[in-house]
Order: C-alpha cells, then sequence, then structure tokens
C-alpha cells in the first residue's frame, strides 16, 4: 500500500495505457484515474492495484452527484470507501457538480446555480463524503455551457463559500476556467482571485475542441498555449501544486502524454528555482 | 420565469437536456454521444455483424430514449438486445437477421456484466444461464470471433450447437460454457 503524497505533474492514467505503464515502469511522479472505472471487477481493478504498488495514486470521481438532490448511491459509497481504504491514494477528489436526477444518470458534470442555498447544500454532502472516507477531499470547478439566471454569485465566490463551509480542498482546472473564459466571458484571473489560494491542493490542465465558435473540454488534444501561461501565472501566486495532464479522448500515445507531463513539469522545477534562488 | 429553490433549478436545467433544448446543446450533445459509445465499446460483436453505420444509427436512437438508470457507464444497455430484436417489425427487417443480432447482444450484455461485477462485494461467481436459438446454429468460428473480440473470455469447446449457454467469473477471467441443464 503506498501512501508516499503526490508531487510534481502527474498523468491521468487511462485504461488502454495500463499494461504499458506497469511493463515500462515510465518516470510519472504519479498517476490520476477516474475511480469509477475501477469500482467493479474486472482486470483494470486488478491491474490499477499492480500501479499502486509502484506510484502514489490521486482518485477522481465523476460519478458521486455530489450537488444532486437526491441521497447518495448507497452501493457507490460502499464502493468508493472500499477502494479509498484499501488503495489509501493520496488524493480524492470529486466535481461541484450533479451527475443524476430523478433516477436518471446523464454521465456528464453538470452545473448548478451559484446561490446561498446551493453553497449550504453543496458544503453538507460534501462533509457527508468526507466524514464517510475519513478524509479531506477536494472538489473541481466545471467547464459550464449554461448560465443559471438565478446565480447570486460568481463562480469563485461559489467555489471559495463552499470550500469554506465544508472545510475541503480545491481542485483548480485552469483549462476549464479558460474554456468559461472564451465561451461564457468570464475572466478566468478573476476566478482565480476569488479563490482561497490555501485550499488549491491540484491542478488540472487539459486540451478542447472547437465546435461551432465554442469551446468544449473534451480533453482530446495538447493544452493550448493560453492555458499553459496561465499556469506559468498561477505558479507565481503559489508553486509546487501537484499538477495533472488530463487526456481522455482521441487518446494519443503514451509518449505524447509524457511530452506534455515534461512541460507542466518545467515549468514547476522553473519556478521552484527561482523561489529557491529568492 | 427563474425558479426560487434548488431543486427546481436542477430539474428545470435536467428537463431542458432531455428536451433536446437548444440552450443546452453541448450538454444533449455529451449525453447522446457517451451512451452511444459506451454501447460500441460493450456490444463489439453486435457492432461487427450489423455493420458500424446500422449500428451507430441504432445506438444514437437508444442512447436518446433509454437514459442510464446506474452510475456505471459499462453496465449501460441493459435493454439493447430488445430493442434490437423489435427491429424485426420495422423498416430495416429484411436487412438482418435480427434475431440472432439480438441474441449476440444479449451474451455480450452477459460478458460485460460479469466482467465488471464487483467480486469484492460477492458478485461475478454465480452464473448467468439464458437459452439461445439463433446462436446454437452458429459455427465454431463464431464464437472464435467472439473470443478475438472479448480476449478475457474464454470458451468451452463444447457450446457450439448448445442451446442454454452460462457466463460466469472466475478471479479476472469471463468463461461461457454449456449450463448444466444441458
Amino acid at each position: 500500500m503506498t501512501n508516499f503524497g503526490c508531487h510534481g505533474a502527474g498523468l491521468g492514467l487511462r485504461t488502454p495505457h495500463l499494461r504499458e505503464v506497469l511493463r515500462d515502469q515510465p518516470d510519472v511522479p504519479w498517476f490520476e484515474v477516474h475511480i469509477c472505472n475501477y469500482l467493479g471487477g474486472g482486470l483494470s481493478k486488478a491491474l490499477l492495484e499492480e500501479v499502486n504498488e509502484r506510484y502514489p495514486l490521486s482518485f477522481h470521481g465523476v460519478n458521486l452527484n455530489l450537488a444532486g438532490i437526491e441521497p447518495f448511491d448507497r452501493d457507490y459509497l460502499k464502493r468508493l470507501k472500499k477502494a479509498v481504504d484499501y488503495l489509501n491514494p493520496a488524493l480524492v477528489s470529486e466535481h461541484a457538480c450533479f451527475t443524476a436526477i430523478e433516477g436518471i444518470h446523464f454521465h456528464d458534470l453538470m452545473p448548478v446555480p451559484f446561490t446561498q442555498q446551493a453553497v449550504t447544500h453543496l458544503a453538507g454532502r460534501i462533509s457527508i463524503i468526507q466524514d464517510l472516507l475519513g478524509r479531506q477531499i477536494m472538489i473541481e470547478n466545471l467547464s459550464r455551457y449554461y448560465r443559471y439566471d438565478e446565480s447570486e454569485m460568481s463562480e469563485g465566490e461559489f467555489m471559495a463559500a463552499v470550500s469554506e463551509e465544508a472545510d475541503c480542498g480545491l481542485l483548480l482546472d485552469l483549462n476549464n476556467a479558460y474554456v468559461n473564459q472564451r465561451n461564457l466571458g468570464e475572466s478566468l484571473s478573476s476566478f482565480i482571485s476569488e479563490l482561497p489560494l490555501e485550499r488549491i491542493g491540484e491542478i488540472h490542465l487539459a486540451g478542447f475542441t472547437e465546435q461551432d465558435g465554442q469551446l468544449i473540454d473534451t480533453h482530446g488534444s495538447p493544452v493550448c498555449e493560453d492555458v499553459w501561461q496561465a499556469f506559468i501565472d498561477f505558479n507565481q501566486l503559489k508553486s509546487a501544486v501537484p499538477t495533472l495532464i488530463e487526456w481522455d479522448n482521441n487518446l494519443p500515445e503514451f509518449s505524447v502524454l509524457l511530452v506534455q507531463r515534461q512541460i507542466a513539469q518545467t515549468i514547476l522545477d522553473r519556478n521552484q528555482g527561482m523561489e529557491e534562488a529568492v | 420565469m427563474k425558479p426560487q429553490d434548488y431543486s427546481d433549478s436542477l430539474q428545470q436545467f435536467s428537463t431542458l437536456i432531455l428536451n433536446d433544448d437548444l440552450q443546452v446543446q453541448p450538454y444533449r450533445a455529451n449525453f447522446e454521444g457517451v451512451h452511444a459509445s459506451a454501447l460500441t465499446n460493450t456490444f463489439l460483436f453486435t457492432v461487427e455483424i450489423l455493420g458500424e453505420q446500422a449500428f451507430s444509427a441504432l445506438s444514437n436512437v437508444y442512447a436518446k430514449h433509454y437514459p442510464a438508470e446506474h452510475w456505471d457507464l459499462n453496465l449501460y444497455g441493459l435493454s439493447l438486445p430488445e430493442f434490437l430484436r423489435a427491429q424485426q417489425h420495422g423498416p430495416r427487417a429484411p436487412a438482418y437477421n435480427w434475431e440472432l443480432i439480438s441474441e449476440v447482444a444479449q451474451l455480450e450484455y452477459l460478458i460485460a456484466q460479469q466482467y465488471y461485477a464487483d467480486s469484492d462485494l460477492g458478485h461475478g461467481g454465480e452464473r448467468l444461464c439464458v437459452e439461445f436459438e439463433s446462436i446454437a446454429g452458429q459455427s465454431e468460428e463464431f464464437f472464435l470471433r467472439l473470443n478475438q473480440l472479448h480476449p478475457y473470455l474464454r470458451t468451452s469447446v463444447n457450446v457450439v450447437g448448445a442451446r442454454r449457454l452460462s457466463v460466469w467469473r472466475e478471479d479476472i477471467q469471463v468463461f461461457l460454457g454449456v449450463a448444466v441443464a444441458d
């Protein structure tokens, strides 16, 4: 069982790369997995146990329905707790979203209105999960393609309020914030300035796809220049935050992911070097 | 009208998606796309028999009308065999052997069900038995191809010609064999 933390730039580990990672044991400091893919049986679950022997892991969830209005799925919770207890990942994270309603599972990260009622609701459910797992979790900001008229605050204010009330961490997805800036005209820098930096425990970097003039957060391309710049800028505010390259669709050769990871690591190292020099 | 309650907001939003409202087009596109794609991953042999184009058209219709009822996307498609069987009454009826296609889909769903069952929670060891009419008439090549497409599947040599088949799992291996009654 590993418990030696996630540091530096890690990679999202997807099922097609599992065997290659186990065979070649690439020089990657940590991996993040979509834990929902490993809560059943099957070969992937067995391979994940092997990966866990060699690398620190981060569990990233997409099906908890954290901001949903129905009771948590007990079967899902049972499996999640078992996986967390058994594999003891260094990090656990989910999204500030709902994924199911009235028995329909959308398998998508759906936004919520940024209201005080939503803050209280979401924070309360995060607390339930943190109590169940016996550890702090992080919640991630979304890429959004819809704006609720009833919102009373900005996304940054919302995430800050939820994290304070639930005493949870934040996973800052810079690509999501960039997509929102481009699609919804919401300033990325203002969003970041509203977040409590001390709560940010992980960063996600990914690529998007452009469809009909809109950016879609497909995780199907390299990180774009603007997002790399946002990452460089963020490192001026807070350094050494574990950073992840996510790539889900049009999954390339593993070597392509390694190149993206190295760029992120170089930025982290450069900033670390500058801090030490000061 | 702006909803006053958090629950109302979420319900209104999800209704927009289900009603294919243009305001939430990216969500609607993902709703259909992610589920149609899940079907392609599970029903590999069915895709091959039908052809990618026909399967894609049918899976899009299925995804539109059969919302997922489980968090595990790997288990999406429970009703696909029945949906495919019903095509024998539709405009494409003469083009395919829908009975066989439906049975293949049913078999592939059973394989997925066993593969993803959580053995730690006591699932996967039980044998799932089903009677197949059309599959019973298939040759050894049929089962060889099934194994190629599902590499973690091990098939007993005596399944050719058998009507009642069972699917079960031992450790991470899924087995297809003749049900005891045969």
